[in-house]
């Protein structure tokens, strides 16, 4: 979610307008299938390339306390076959997988009892488990549903879990549209999340690696839980180490059952296609998965913040620093106002993050995002800086400020708004040039806005916003009391703390 | 390249033809069971022309959008960086772009490219740089003047050179924050050594010493038509776009470039196994040895493709993907490289995985193993199969876009591929044998000479790595701030001398007994400071409180501003609230409280503080004698004390913090008698020799009645 946000912000804020914009709404063909399944495609013969994407309105933001991390791991879970794909002979293999369950329950739970575990039966249990996962193997074939799609030429075939939203990306040769057709629609009916321990082990691996060990991914994980005391926009997608260690393939199933329907999901195509074959094909792979109700929205409503909030977090890292501000999200006409605002503040060497604080050598960087962490809900304007040395993040913070003010106080120039405009009317044209841009873009905005369109009414509202909008706006969001701010502080020494190392790990 | 007239050449004709049908099999899985329409393409093939000062031109004009491209490439690189200005090349490459032109300030050419959506960027790799403009099909004519601008003319401005610097010393303060950073620089330097640019990092005595002539010369030694070949795709008509590329390169000749040797690297492989101390719960680990050096004619070249994929490049479905992840969990991202680019020296290959603490050892067992395999046992016959079909099913996304095409067929002819190389690509990898991937395994991957760096913390690791080969403990030290500048070695009549003009000056500036009775000083000026926007408006209040709390407030368009230091501690009061001033930056204050001259002087002739004299110099021209002395941070402050009024005319000191250092000069003229002790009231600064502010004082006060409030944090 926040990579398309970006994108849009990037590649649309960087033209011939009502031209381009048009030539999207026209070259936009969609088609809602009886299920609910809503399909979007673009013809686009310049290689004989395709790039099929599937979106799922189910992130981490669906998840219950007890599921932390769930939408993210089945993720995983759904590269690993189906019950004739990574198996040679399924219906042996499933009473084995039905045993590592009960086992793995087991071992969790006696985990989860922490100093109080019964260090014995955890070896026990652990020694069970291994054996059982070695008689899994004689049946398992890893990595054959991957294998199938690179032997065809596949490249970016990979999937991404945001707070809101689930996507599995892939592109093709165009002739083996049907391959995927097959493929995707096999894992939906028939998916077998086997192997579920050794992945539940990588995605351990996935959080060191993204946050443990990032500085910036440490910060920005205890700065969003600060910023949101109760909307789960606040919990990390991958979720907490001990979200993770209690996942099992009960859970994966259970959020795989609810929110992995027709209704709930958008396909967009783009590439060398034939329309109507392409309708046709989807329809023979899909159209027999029923729709059902649809769960529950989010109900919780973050509280109105009613102080600064500050926090810090100590790593062996030089500073940096992160500032949010709530705001709601689209298609609140604020929200597109927040959109101009970014663009004025951090798009490129004539932003005045740019000019005022980086030329002025306070920070090596400073970039806004309009939109964190998610757009379903009400989220947040973002800042993140690095301040330069001898600069600290309290320069920073203060150089930032200061251009919030001037955007309350000094009207925002004609020019600035022509150049942003120029530049989103290019960005329409820069991003009709690659399929999966496009695909990833149609599905993000048909999947969350609710109406792919909201791309077109997007420009349109970007151009009636008024240098008064900017400053009302900048006026009701940009305050102190609402807003959370994030320092990553050095830590002063680094003792070589030995044993903080998971001791519930198998 | 050479230097012929807009000759014409024929290109050889790329046809891909993708022919994938069904894989036959006997126990048939659905999807064996499809069966898939021959592909058909004949990407479009760029044209290669030659303007008249010896350009290269890759063109394919594409009319499905409004869009304009060229990528550029220039024959240079990183490789040719200085040993003593590592990073030299890198600095050239952003300052080409932020520093203008001969005829556009940096702003105006920032202002210029982004109204029309349109950019301009400049880049350095190790053997090549860069140059790109992107721009709509209507400012083509602009787009192509700005470019050409940036090429033939970038000013090189001193500030933003400045700033680049900063920005790359800031980059090296941090570059041990980052564990795979961390973990690369030193595998690097490890392997190729301190005598090779390879193996080079940047340092900040290195990057502090760039000048403008530096980037200056690096320009003029490489940046020639005939050095220089670009890929131009998009909206356009071939004819009048040369014509307008000969009209925008008009007088800017070809010149003969005398290309320096680059070391060549001993290949014995080294091998040994490093670690670095980071508390962290993951180990970061490479493991490799040197690769390939790329040469004309290479015939291993698709049997390796096939042999990396299966090791290690095939993304999820290579080996080391499968064992350490996809079996063993032991990993997210693991997985291998081999260089085979590099045609000035073997690139490197390498290993890479981060896995937790406790199971480092068991990690690089398992990635070691891997690599053995691949040497000792054939690749069975489907999984050689599956790896040719992948690399020849997504050829096709070679020739995506026209940029990418003509890029592509640049970068080939840039790296001296054959020039049927696209053609024949399947072919080749088709005919690529399980002995063949055997051969090559064993011939380019060394699992008994490996390089291995890690990075985290070996108190957890699950056995210690001396099984792997004696460790070698890498200590890792924060790049730490300049050493202040030594004080010059004294004479005894320097330091007389210096009580003379010391005692001279006390006498000018109110007596002892006077300077002594100042507790505190009020200082109120209005002063205009010199920004990159234009001059800006500001009024200040200073309080001195001897001998060491300060406070200065600031009236700003922006709102007000106060920095408060009570001799140990600071903290900034902003519109937004008081936040606490860290202790590099409350130091800065304690020295400026030290050079308060109506404090300074009384302290400097009575507490025993050395000063030694360092000669005359003329300040605006009036004759002045030097004093040296030390101030509290350490760093040491020059006064300037005339030799006329005996007034200190002029300080200068060297503001340092965390590895950058600036020279500020004050300039303190008209002194005015405050209660019989003498106070400049003309205050202007310098900041490495530019104007940075002029102050007029409207008000001096001397022991003013003042409320501790002043020192004291608001809540």
């Amino acid at each position: 979610m926040k990579q398309i946000r970006y994108l849009l912000i990037l590649f649309l804020a960087t033209l011939p307008g009502i031209a381009s914009a048009q030539n999207l709404a026209d070259r936009v063909v969609e088609h809602t299938f009886p299920n609910g399944l809503k399909l979007l495609m673009i013809k686009r013969d310049t290689s004989p390339t395709v790039a099929p994407y599937i979106l799922f309105k189910a992130g981490s933001v669906d998840e219950a306390d007890d599921t932390r991390g769930i939408a993210h791991m089945l993720e995983h879970m759904l590269f690993k076959g189906t019950q004739t794909i990574g198996t040679k002979n399924y219906e042996k293999e499933e009473r084995i997988l039905a045993e590592i369950d009960r086992i793995g329950d087991a071992l969790d739970m006696e985990r989860a009892k922490g100093s109080r575990a019964d260090a014995d039966k955890v070896a026990e249990l652990e020694k069970a488990l291994k054996e059982q996962q070695e008689l899994a193997k004689e049946w398992i074939v890893t990595g054959e549903y991957t294998e199938i799609y690179t032997q065809h030429g596949s490249t970016g075939f990979n999937a991404g879990t945001s707070v809101d939203y689930t996507i599995y990306t892939v592109e093709l040769p165009s002739n083996k549209l049907e391959l995927w057709a097959m493929l995707e629609s096999d894992r939906l009916k028939n998916a077998v999340l086997r192997e579920f321990y050794v992945e539940r082990d990588a995605v351990k691996e996935e959080r060191r690696m993204r946050v443990d060990t990032q500085p910036g991914g440490k910060l920005y994980e205890q700065f969003i839980a600060a910023a949101f005391t109760a909307h789960p926009y606040g919990m990390p997608i991958i979720g907490w180490p001990s979200d993770i260690a209690m996942l099992n393939r009960r859970k994966a199933a259970e959020f795989f059952k609810v929110h992995y329907a027709p209704n709930n999901s958008v396909m967009v195509i783009v590439g060398n296609i034939a329309i109507d074959k392409t309708i046709a094909l989807v329809e023979k792979y899909f159209g027999d998965i029923p729709s059902q109700p649809l769960p529950s929205e989010v109900t919780t409503v973050e509280p109105q913040q009613e102080g600064e909030r500050r926090i810090e977090v100590e790593f062996d890292a030089e500073p940096q620093l992160m500032i949010g501000y709530h705001k709601p999200t689209i298609p609140h006409f604020d929200d597109y106002v927040l959109d101009m605002i970014s663009a004025i503040l951090s798009d490129g060497r004539t932003s005045r993050f740019y000019k005022n604080i980086v030329e002025e050598g306070i920070a090596v960087s400073v970039d806004s995002v309009n939109g964190y962490p998610g757009a379903r809900y009400d989220n947040l304007f973002f800042i993140s800086g690095t301040p330069r040395s001898p600069h600290t993040t309290v320069d920073v913070e203060a150089a930032i400020y200061a251009e919030f003010e001037r955007l309350k106080t000094e009207p925002v120039a004609e020019k600035e708004f022509k150049r942003i405009l120029k530049q989103i009317d290019a960005g329409f044209i820069r991003n009709l040039s690659s399929n999966a841009g496009m695909a990833r873009q149609l599905a993000f905005y048909e999947g969350i806005a609710g109406d792919w369109r909201y791309i077109l009414g997007w420009r349109e509202n970007m151009y009636k916003i008024t240098p008064e909008d900017v400053m009302s706006v900048a006026k009701t969001y940009f305050t102190k009391s609402n807003r959370t701010v994030g320092t990553l502080v050095k830590k002063e020494d680094t003792p070589s703390a030995g044993n903080e190392v998971e001791a519930n790990e198998q | 390249m050479k230097n012929r007239i807009s000759k014409r050449l024929a290109i050889t004709t790329l046809i891909v033809c993708l022919l994938v049908w069904g894989i036959p099999s006997t126990f048939a899985k659905p999807h064996e069971e499809l069966t898939f329409e021959p592909i058909e393409f004949k990407p479009p093939v760029p044209e290669k022309r030659m303007l008249s000062n010896g350009m290269t031109l890759y063109l394919i004009e594409d009319h499905e959008l409004p869009l304009f491209n060229i990528n550029g490439l220039i024959k240079t690189g990183d490789i040719y960086d200085p040993a003593d200005k590592v990073g030299l090349a890198a600095i050239f490459s952003s300052v080409m772009r932020t520093g203008g032109t001969m005829s556009r300030e940096p702003d105006a050419l920032n202002e210029e490219l982004e109204s029309m959506a349109a950019a301009v960027e400049v880049g350095m790799a190790a053997e090549y740089g860069t140059i790109n403009l992107s721009t709509l099909a209507e400012d083509i004519g602009k787009g192509l003047e700005i470019f050409a601008d940036v090429l033939k003319n970038p000013a090189f401005r001193e500030d933003k050179l400045e700033l680049r610097k900063q920005q790359a010393v800031e980059g090296i303060r941090r570059r041990n924050d980052n564990p795979i950073q961390l973990a690369w620089r030193n595998f690097s330097a490890l392997l190729y050594g301190t005598d090779h640019p390879f193996g080079w990092y940047s340092e900040i005595e290195g990057i502090e010493s760039i000048t403008v002539d530096d980037l200056k010369a690096f320009h003029t030694k490489y940046y020639h038509p005939n050095n220089i070949m670009l890929a131009i795709t998009g909206d356009f008509d071939t004819e009048p776009l040369i014509s307008q590329l000969e009209e925008v390169f008009e007088g800017w000749a070809s010149a003969e470039i005398a290309f320096p040797d680059v070391p060549t690297v001993d290949p014995t492989p080294k091998p040994s196994v490093n670690y670095i101390f980071k508390d962290l719960n993951q180990t970061t680990m490479l493991i490799g040895h040197f690769g390939i050096k790329r040469a004309p004619d290479f015939p291993d070249y698709f049997a390796l493709r096939v042999m990396n994929d299966i090791l290690g490049e095939g993304g999820f479905t290579s080996r080391l993907m499968r064992e350490v992840r996809e079996k063993h969990g032991l990993a997210y991202m693991v997985g291998s490289i081999m260089q085979t680019s590099y045609y000035t020296n073997p690139g490197e290959w390498f290993a890479y995985s981060q896995t937790r603490t406790d199971k480092t050892a068991e990690a690089i067992s398992l990635i070691v193993d891997v690599v053995k395999g691949l040497r000792e046992i054939p690749v069975p016959e489907a999984e050689l199969q599956r790896t040719k079909d992948s690399l020849v099913n997504s050829f096709v996304f070679g020739f995506e876009s026209s940029a990418q095409i003509a890029f592509q067929q640049m970068m080939l002819a840039y790296r001296g591929f054959s020039p049927d190389f696209l053609e024949t690509f399947t072919d080749n990898i088709a005919k690529v044998t399980a002995e063949d991937v055997q051969a090559v395994a064993q011939k380019y991957l060394h699992p008994d000479a490996l390089t291995i760096v890690t990075v985290g913390n070996k108190d957890n690791f699950d056995r210690p790595l001396d099984e792997f080969g004696k460790i070698n403990e890498i200590e890792i030290a924060q790049p730490e701030p300049l050493p202040a500048e030594p004080m010059p070695e004294a004479s005894e009549a320097d330091m007389a001398k210096a009580k003379e003009i010391l005692a001279a000056a006390v006498e000018a500036h109110g007596g002892l007994e006077k300077l002594q009775a100042v507790k505190n000083l009020v200082i109120e000026a209005q002063a205009t400071g010199n920004t990159p926007q234009g001059p800006m408006q500001m009024e200040g209040t200073s309080y001195y409180v001897y001998p060491d709390k300060f406070r200065q407030d600031l009236k700003l368009p922006q709102g007000q501003m106060a920095y408060v230091f009570d001799g140990t501690s600071g903290f900034a009061i902003t519109p937004m609230g008081a936040q606490p001033i860290p202790p590099q930056v409350a130091a800065t204050f304690k020295d400026a409280v030290f050079r308060e001259t109506l404090w300074l002087l009384p302290n400097l002739s009575q507490n025993g503080i050395p000063v030694q004299y360092a000669g005359p110099e003329e300040v605006a021209g009036e004759p002045t004698s030097i004093l040296l002395v030390t101030q509290p941070s350490g760093e040491m402050l020059r006064l300037f004390v005339s030799d006329d009024t005996h007034y200190v005319v002029k300080l200068s000191y060297r503001e340092t913090a965390q590895g950058t250092a600036v020279i500020r000069e004050t300039y303190m003229k008209d002194y005015r008698d405050v209660d019989g002790v003498k106070v400049p009231y003309h205050v202007v600064q310098h900041v490495e020799g530019q104007l940075f502010s002029e102050s007029r004082v409207t008000r001096a006060t001397l022991n003013a009645e003042l409320d501790a409030s002043l020192f004291q944090e608001p809540e």
